[in-house]
């Protein structure tokens, strides 16, 4: 009896021992695996767009255009979710440039986001990008972010609103506006 | 011949009828994903979709990233990191290729993928953080672009795809990771829909990236509903404190109900409890109510000690058993030899 006693106490006590070494995450050399998860991808419709035309006035003026649609597909299965951001740099015509604070550019998700599919039906949440502050020329803002878990594809159309002021002058301006998935 | 013309007659009409169009799969535009993880984090689910990992000054890491090409033709992919930042609770890539300490470590070879329509390359990142670096965990994402000089007039739209980096540098133990559900907070949306907004404290060392689910309880009439997914995208820098926010089904009213949130970040979980009550009208929030907090339900970094702990108690109590029963042994035998 006194046997087993002794036995069953050097065994816990290597037990012991063994289980509060086990997490010591000291490891010299970092063995890696490959692991199976899929993509997460971005589709855009074109790549580039006319907003039209608009008449300078004393009281300023306003653009406003479709973006081709953004489709997000995320395959990787996980837990966690993705965020796609939205930015825009000047507005430049040959030497012209419009300030930044004489314009302000104003996107929304006029379609969508709509989730096409999914094993939930969660809808993307989306910032509307305040009409007042506008979406800072050069700066990155997060648009649209996923709330599902699991794959999941999601596409929505933006409108960009570029609000001009009066004082600038009359031409065809160019920019690029850059969706960022991650 | 007019069987088949039945058959495709019925085809039509009792075809599946799809709300939306089901994506082309095959036009997915450019993909990315992360190749390897490390196998000491197989159990956290952020590692595996990541690059996630802790190092000390003066050490490398490798990690391989694949791009796909769904676009429907050939594209010339551009790699490169790109500066992040943990603001206004979500992971955010500065615009174009900012810089910041951690993309200065980062090289990401080929820089540039030639893809033809549907094929994929692999690319990889070796990161060497430099030796007496500072510690502290920094962030950044590894970009996959198509750059095309788009010939027309008007506003070019580019598109990128990115794999985040956190990385933490310090000493050879990684800072611990904890998060406390501090408040929830019931609410209608104007929509109508009620929500339940939960502010989150990260009181850990590394950033997280919040998941979970919230239940009902001990409702009106006994009444239990849920779980519901809290939504996606918060990332918490440590000692940052966000709002997680659940949307629950419109046909949740009144109250008051007990709402159990369980929040998960890695292989990190926490769980809080409140009772809360939904307004009545559209667009109208309660109080935040004080969540107390539940006992752990898995945190490696306490359950193995105090395993440990439990085991070393075992042992101490059967060694002083031990111990009794040789005394009292040498005891019979004392006066008994005599």
């Amino acid at each position: 009896m006194r046997k087993a006693l002794a036995l069953g106490t050097v065994a816990l006590s290597l037990a012991g021992l063994a289980a509060a070494a086990a997490p010591a995450s000291a490891a010299d050399v970092t063995a890696t695996f490959t692991v199976a998860a899929g993509t997460l991808s971005i589709a855009t419709a074109a790549t580039s767009a006319n907003l039209g035309t608009a008449t300078t006035s004393l009281t300023g003026t306003t653009v406003t255009g479709n973006l081709p649609k953004v489709t997000v597909t995320d395959n990787r299965g996980s837990t966690l979710g993705w965020n796609s951001s939205v930015a825009s740099t000047a507005f430049t015509s040959g030497a012209l440039t419009i300030a930044a604070s004489k314009a302000k550019a104003y996107i929304v998700p006029t379609n969508g986001p709509t989730l096409t599919s999914a094993a939930l039906s969660a809808v993307p949440s989306t910032t509307a990008i305040d009409a007042a502050t506008g979406l800072t020329l050069g700066a990155a803002q997060v648009f649209v972010t996923a709330t599902t878990t699991a794959s999941n594809s999601v596409d929505y159309t933006p409108t960009v609103q570029v609000t001009i002021d009066s004082t600038v002058a009359a031409a065809t301006y160019s920019g690029t506006i850059s969706h960022t998935v991650v | 011949m007019c069987w088949i013309a039945i058959v495709a007659v019925l085809g039509l009409v009792v075809g599946p009828a799809a709300a939306q169009p089901a994506p082309d799969p095959a036009r997915t535009g450019l993909g990315i994903r992360l190749l390897d993880a490390p196998s000491d984090r197989r159990d956290d689910p952020r590692a595996q979709v990541y690059v996630v990992d802790h190092v000390q000054p003066g050490a490398a890491l490798s990690r391989r990233v694949e791009v796909v090409n769904r676009t429907g033709r050939a594209a010339q992919v551009s790699l490169y990191p790109a500066a992040a930042e943990l603001t206004a609770g979500s992971f955010q890539v500065l615009p174009g290729a900012a810089a910041n300490q951690l993309t200065g470590w980062i090289r990401v070879s080929p820089a540039t993928l030639r893809l033809a329509a549907g094929a994929s390359g692999t690319a990889t990142v070796d990161i060497a953080v430099p030796a007496g670096t500072g510690g502290g965990e920094r962030y950044a994402a590894v970009m996959a672009e198509i750059r095309e000089s788009s010939s027309e007039e008007g506003i070019s739209i580019a598109s990128r795809v990115g794999v985040r980096v956190y990385l933490s540098v310090g000493g050879p133990k990684e800072p611990v990771s904890d998060f406390e559900i501090t408040t929830l907070q019931a609410a209608r949306q104007p929509d109508g829909r009620p929500i339940v907004t939960a502010q989150v404290r990260n009181t850990g060392g590394r950033a997280l990236d919040m998941s979970g689910t919230l239940s009902l309880t001990a409702g009106p009439g006994g009444l239990s509903a849920g779980p519901f997914p809290a939504e996606l995208g918060t990332t918490l820098p440590p000692g940052g404190s966000s709002p997680v926010v659940v949307v629950l089904d419109p046909a949740i009213r009144g109250g008051p109900w007990v709402a159990t949130l369980t929040l998960r970040s890695g292989p990190l979980e926490r769980a809080a409890k409140a009772t809360v009550t939904f307004p009545d009208e559209a667009g109208q929030q309660a109080e935040p109510v004080a969540a107390e907090q539940l006992p752990l339900v898995k945190d490696p970094d306490i359950l193995v000690p105090l395993a440990g702990a439990l085991i070393g108690l075992i042992v101490a109590v059967l060694l002083y058993v031990l111990y009794r029963r040789r005394r009292r042994d040498r005891g019979d035998e004392g006066p008994g030899a005599q």
